[in-house]
């Protein structure tokens, strides 16, 4: 099956880094980060200062004990922060790789559906699972209609999936076809032109071509299996299903990550293997320009700023400041003066090509901006979460943060149901 | 497809702001200056003085800021009212245009009409007598940078563009009306047709509906120009099809929503 995506548009954060090859990187502290599971009511299982190995439990939700974080790796856990409202910030561990055996998990004989949830609960895979709408960690006893595995990348800097994949074939390969139980219905794997994927019975493949947003799972799923008001759709990254190949085929966790580390501030684009969560001070480390630059984990359009690689993220950018002027000169406060506005949306051209598909970009920004959720819903709110308006915000100039303003919308509209 | 290379130009704020608009007026304001005198720079500054002053009460009560947008309105309006006009008339029409076109929706970008349109049709219809539907002419290649700057931009739809000619063309051959093929040659509507009709706020928000928007301008432009004068006919179709805009915004809407309702359940 071959879908390409009409529209979208590449933003320019210079050329396409040429990833030469995969080097492993083992940092020295990593961390769990509260908002990679937004909400969470964690309930510690170990306390500061606690060694731990890697697969052993840390945390879960106090209610919904399915978001089981595990250690990704052996160490000593060095800080345990909490946000506001006794949220979790973060959950620091610093590394003591081989302190500590990593903990075997039993792996049946033979699969079924409620062995692997089981499975994957138990080992903290559950939480890489997203739905589709509203984008949450679903909850094991639903049953999605169809399962969406996004093995192909177009955000800007991205490493190709498929340099991934292919050394990690089997375990890829063996998580494919465990995931094929979670539905009844198809298991889509999503991959991009000229990609080499391995065959798994039961798994549909479908290539997408084009620019940006043609490698989001909603760009897929809204071309493969619509959903909306009824019917709901998972979701799953293609590091997400190495880890569950690995952990069936050798009874421990996967303690590792591959990372692209690129940008405009860093000297040579590279593939990173390293451990998930990792501290971005010491992937970047003797990789840098001598300019400011500031860390992102994730792409440079929907990438967040922060220290620790988030879970999830397959690449990582360094990206220099602007430079800023010495002085406020006459022509810097006409240039000023010529950019800025009331704050509201400013129809453009750009706005059609940067939108999700079937999207009327300018009424629906209208409306998730002033928080009016039936117009939103009716205009295809339930088919999105934030990534998919990220290029968005960056052709709007980066200053509204659409993203917020979509989930307090689906939020409301998710209260409803 | 845009080459990326290119993006970063065409997401630049600049280009997304009040440059292009006011570098596309430059040559038909220094025309005028030309042909017609420094008179018409006096008139810009009246103008523009009044709007911003309604501009810095309205933002500086709701704490928000203001672009260039109403410098772009004082020079539009200075362009097209006749040298005559007296100064209380402009006073009054253009605090009534930005105000009642701009500002009591709550600044650029939630305002449904062109505060320039709102001004000059206040004008017309206030004081008949007074020349107001009289303009001085344009000569088309003033307006040619003003194309290529709102167009490469994306700040004048090329939907809204054809759909006006296709209206205005096809009408006027329909109907027999051999000015409205005179009107497409001149300064004055592609003046008209650029920076009120396809003016990003003031006309149609979805690509569906843009052509529509052109389409109806275009159609009521050749309907009014068998009784009225060019600016007149030019200003009161801009004004209608703008006000008729939001509805061809919901009417597509509606649509997209059907649609998504039978595929999406």
């Amino acid at each position: 099956m071959k879908v390409r995506v009409r529209g979208g548009f590449n933003p320019w954060f210079g050329p396409a880094p040429s990833y030469d090859g995969e080097t492993g990187l083992v940092p020295r502290t990593i961390a769990i980060l509260g908002d990679d599971t937004p909400g969470i009511r964690a309930v510690f299982e170990q306390e500061e200062g606690a060694m731990v190995a890697a697969g052993d439990p840390l945390f879960t939700d106090r209610r919904r004990p399915e978001l089981r974080h595990v250690a990704p790796a052996a160490g000593i856990i060095t800080e345990i922060s909490r946000g506001p409202r006794r949220s979790l910030d973060r959950l620091v561990i610093t590394l003591d790789i081989d302190s500590k055996a990593p903990r075997t998990f039993m792996v049946p004989d033979r699969l079924d559906r409620n062995a692997l949830v089981a499975l994957m609960i138990e080992a903290g895979l559950w939480i890489g699972l997203r739905t589709r709408p509203f984008g949450r960690i679903p909850a094991p006893a639903d049953q999605p209609e169809a399962l969406f595995i996004t093995a192909i990348d177009t955000r800007p800097l991205a490493p190709d999936p498929s340099a991934v994949i292919t050394p990690r074939r089997l375990w890829f390969g063996r998580g494919l076809s465990a995931l094929r139980l979670l539905t009844s219905g198809k298991t889509y794997l999503c991959h991009g032109e000229g990609a080499v994927m391995p065959s798994v019975d039961g798994v549909v493949p479908a290539r997408f071509a084009g620019p940006h947003p043609a490698g989001l799972a909603g760009t897929h799923i809204h071309h493969l299996h619509p959903v909306g008001a009824r019917g709901t759709v998972w979701h799953l990254g293609y590091e997400e299903v190495i880890a569950l190949g690995h952990l069936l085929e050798t009874g421990i966790i996967w303690q590792r990550r591959v990372v692209g580390l690129a940008g405009d501030g860093v000297r040579q684009a590279v593939l990173l293997e390293t451990v998930p969560g990792a501290d971005l001070h010491e992937l970047f480390s003797g990789r840098l320009v001598e300019a400011p630059v500031r860390l992102l984990s994730g792409s440079p359009v929907d990438g967040r700023v922060g220290r620790y690689l988030a879970r999830g993220h397959q690449q990582a950018s360094a990206l220099r400041h602007a430079p800023v002027p010495e002085r406020s000169t006459g022509l810097r406060h006409a240039a000023d003066w010529l950019m800025r506005g009331s704050g509201a949306v400013i129809p453009n051209r750009l706005q059609e090509s940067a939108a999700p598909p079937f999207l009327l970009p300018v009424p629906f920004l209208r409306a998730i901006s002033v928080g009016d959720t039936e117009t939103a819903r009716r205009l295809g709110a339930l088919e999105l979460i934030e990534e998919d308006l990220a290029l968005l915000a960056y052709a709007d100039g980066g200053k509204a943060d659409f993203g917020r303003m979509l989930r307090n919308v689906l939020d409301a509209l998710e209260a409803e149901r | 497809m845009m080459p990326s290379r290119l993006t970063p130009l065409a997401t630049h704020p600049l280009l997304r702001g009040q440059l292009p608009v006011l570098a596309g007026l430059a040559l038909p304001l220094l025309w005028s200056v030309w042909g017609d005198g420094p008179a018409v720079l006096g008139r810009v500054a009246l103008v523009g003085a009044i709007v911003l002053a309604w501009q810095v009460v309205f933002t500086r009560i709701r704490r928000q800021g203001f672009g260039l947008e109403g410098i772009s309105a004082a020079i539009i309006i200075a362009l097209l009212v006749p040298a005559t006009a007296p100064v209380w008339q402009l006073v009054l029409g253009t605090t009534f245009g930005v105000v009642i076109g701009l500002l009591v929706f709550g600044g650029y970008g939630r305002n449904i009409l062109h505060p320039a349109v709102v001004t000059l049709a206040f004008l017309m219809f206030s004081f008949a007598g007074e020349g107001y539907r009289e303009a001085s002419a344009l000569p088309i290649w003033t307006l040619v940078p003003a194309l290529l700057l709102l167009t490469v931009s994306g700040q004048a739809n090329w939907r809204v563009l054809a759909g006006a000619l296709l209206g205005l063309l096809g009408l006027g051959w329909l109907q027999a009306v051999p000015e409205a093929t005179d009107l497409a040659q001149t300064g004055l509507f592609w003046l008209v047709l650029l920076f009120l009709v396809a003016d990003p706020v003031a006309s149609a928000a979805t690509d569906w509906s843009r052509p529509f928007h052109g389409l109806l301008f275009g159609v009521l432009a050749t309907l009014f120009l068998q009784t009225g004068t060019a600016i007149s006919t030019l200003v009161f179709a801009a004004l209608m099809a703008a006000i008729f805009a939001p509805l061809l915004d919901a009417m597509a809407i509606a649509v997209n929503a059907r649609i998504r309702e039978r595929r999406h359940g």
